[in-house]
């Protein structure tokens, strides 16, 4: 049993992450029906953006604001400069999904040729060998803090398009982009603030996912396509489908790492989502596209 | 008295080869309900989505001039700003959203006092939106969501509110509501400009009319003068039996004279 809950628990750390990855992903496809390729180049970039920071000798908690702001303002600014030129230029789906894929192997290049590619420490003030008793079962500091950083951000969001006018316009733009014009809603600039924010969700993901990995251009590849899957298992469309999937793909994953192998990791999460597919193609919370003609 | 609304020449075009609009003038005057009737296919919608800057770069050639200013090829959230809402033809709800959040989206960008105000009067006009207002917008019956439409364009108070075929699907009892609603609108002092093919419906309420064909206005006039013309009332009226032989056969396709 402890052994059960201390890999739960760690799945559930990592789970957070992916959520995180996923929220950001559905925010940004269900409000322009793109997918984010760079999303986890934004949140590697903003990663490197804190390491330089902290090298200035910056306390963590700026540098933690910082980084988020940065990768914030990386998004708007390529929704406002590369995606709305595009569009006015009648840009596909499959072109404006293209220019994203090009927006994160630019920031790759950009990041290898700035900051190297040798891998490199993250110095965090959580730590992962620190190790807290909670009532028999051993959870480190850094887990703790992942798993509140998991839980804040989705109440954020939450409360952000739940409960605000703002958030009112986001789900109006994201459903009727003609009528939220027609009624005199400023459309480009909430949905630039719907690329920030998931640009920002992507980078407090990246940061809490740096310390257990080593940074490199590239660490956020993997984070990314796990969250990607978590995504698609929750529903795309779906802002709680993200935060089931990505807690589903990294229980499953802590549990089968534990259990099973190491290798055998990745292996089961992805047997899961197959089979959930299979089921309900459309994702756990998803909603079928109904379209009248 | 300048028109509120004046459009010179106006031509639409969709992927820069077919002509919606060739060429159209119509002036709106302030206070009055303007109505454009014609067949599908005439262009009645695509001139609504042009002075309402919903079709981009276009028109491409002509002017729109709206209380003094020019509006053409504006982007659409400046027009509406400036005060020309437009109710399309699928209503253009936010289905997810319920009937408040819909009504509160009106009211974006609003910050005067007359809100309430504003409020009480579309709840007065249309009270079942009262009812449901906690109420998913796509569960509303068809009625119901032209009420919700108009309600939500009423809140932009608009100078002019277009509207595609308010009475489009409804059951005849629910049509006239919605057009009582159009009428008290009308006295409040908006100006209405409407797209119709319920030809008899729209001529009861209209101050004006126009008859759209393949792109252009071919007739304009009171209700009046349109109602006396044969061809209208033919063809939109349902009215032409002297094109019948004795035998109730028709002889021959008669030539609209326009």
């Amino acid at each position: 049993m402890e052994r059960f809950l201390l890999y739960f628990i760690s799945g559930l750390a990592v789970g957070s992450l992916y959520a995180l990855v996923a929220l950001g992903l559905s925010l940004i496809y269900r409000s322009t029906r793109i997918l984010n390729f760079a999303h986890g180049d934004i949140a590697s970039a903003g990663a490197f953006f804190a390491l330089t920071l902290m090298g200035l000798k910056i306390p963590f908690g700026l540098v933690f604001i910082m980084a988020l702001l940065f990768g914030s303002l990386l998004a708007m600014g390529f929704y406002f400069c590369i995606l709305v030129p595009a569009q006015r230029r009648e840009a596909t789906l499959l072109g404006q999904i293209i220019l994203t894929l090009g927006l994160g192997l630019i920031i790759q290049g950009l990041t290898s040729r700035i900051w190297g590619m040798e891998p490199q420490p993250f110095p965090f003030p959580l730590s992962d060998s620190k190790v807290w008793n909670i009532g028999g079962i051993y959870i480190s500091e850094l887990s703790v803090g992942t798993i509140a950083a998991g839980l804040l951000g989705s109440i954020c969001l939450y409360l952000l398009v739940q409960r605000t006018r703002l958030g009112l316009a986001m789900r109006a733009t994201s459903e009727n982009l003609q009528a939220a014009q027609t009624l005199g809603i400023p459309t480009r600039r909430i949905l630039a603030i719907s690329w920030g924010t998931a640009a920002l969700l992507g980078v407090v993901a990246g940061l809490f996912l740096a310390p257990l990995l080593l940074l490199d251009p590239f660490y956020m590849l993997e984070p990314f396509l796990k969250g990607f899957a978590a995504a698609i298992l929750g529903g795309l469309n779906s802002l709680p489908g993200a935060i089931v999937g990505g807690l589903i793909l990294g229980i499953a994953e802590g549990l089968a790492g534990g259990y099973i192998s190491i290798a055998f990791k990745n292996t089961l999460a992805f047997l899961i989502i197959i089979a959930v597919l299979l089921v309900r193609p459309e994702g756990l919370l998803g909603e079928e596209f109904i379209e009248r003609v | 008295m300048t028109p509120l609304l004046k459009i010179s020449s106006i031509e639409t075009l969709y992927f820069d080869r077919i002509y919606a609009l060739h060429g159209i003038s119509l002036e709106v005057k302030e206070r009055e309900i303007f109505a454009i009737l014609g067949p599908n296919g005439a262009g009645k919608t695509t001139l609504l989505k042009t002075i309402a800057g919903l079709i981009k770069d276009q028109p491409k050639k002509g002017t729109i001039e709206f209380r003094g200013r020019m509006i053409q090829r504006l982007p659409p959230e400046k027009i509406s700003s400036l005060g020309i809402v437009y109710v399309p033809e699928d209503r253009g709800l936010f289905r997810e959203l319920t009937v408040e959040e819909n009504l509160d989206l009106g009211l974006w960008g609003r910050r005067d006092e007359a809100v309430k105000e504003d409020l009480e009067f579309v709840h007065g006009l249309f009270p079942i939106l009262r009812d449901r207002r906690k109420q998913q917008a796509e569960t509303l019956s068809g009625g119901e969501q032209q009420m919700l439409a108009i309600a939500r364009a009423m809140l932009r108070r608009p100078h002019l509110l277009m509207l595609d075929e308010p009475s489009l699907g409804l059951a005849p009892k629910v049509a006239r509501h919605v057009i009582d609603a159009l009428l008290q609108i009308s006295r409040k002092g908006t100006t209405l400009l409407v797209v119709e093919q319920n030809a008899k419906l729209a001529l009861r309420i209209a101050h004006y009319g126009y008859i759209l064909e393949a792109g252009r206005i071919v007739l304009e006039g009171t209700p009046k003068e349109l109602e006396e013309n044969e061809d209208v009332q033919e063809l939109y009226l349902g009215m032409g039996e002297q094109s019948l032989s004795p035998k109730g056969w028709r002889l021959y396709k008669k030539r609209r004279r326009w």
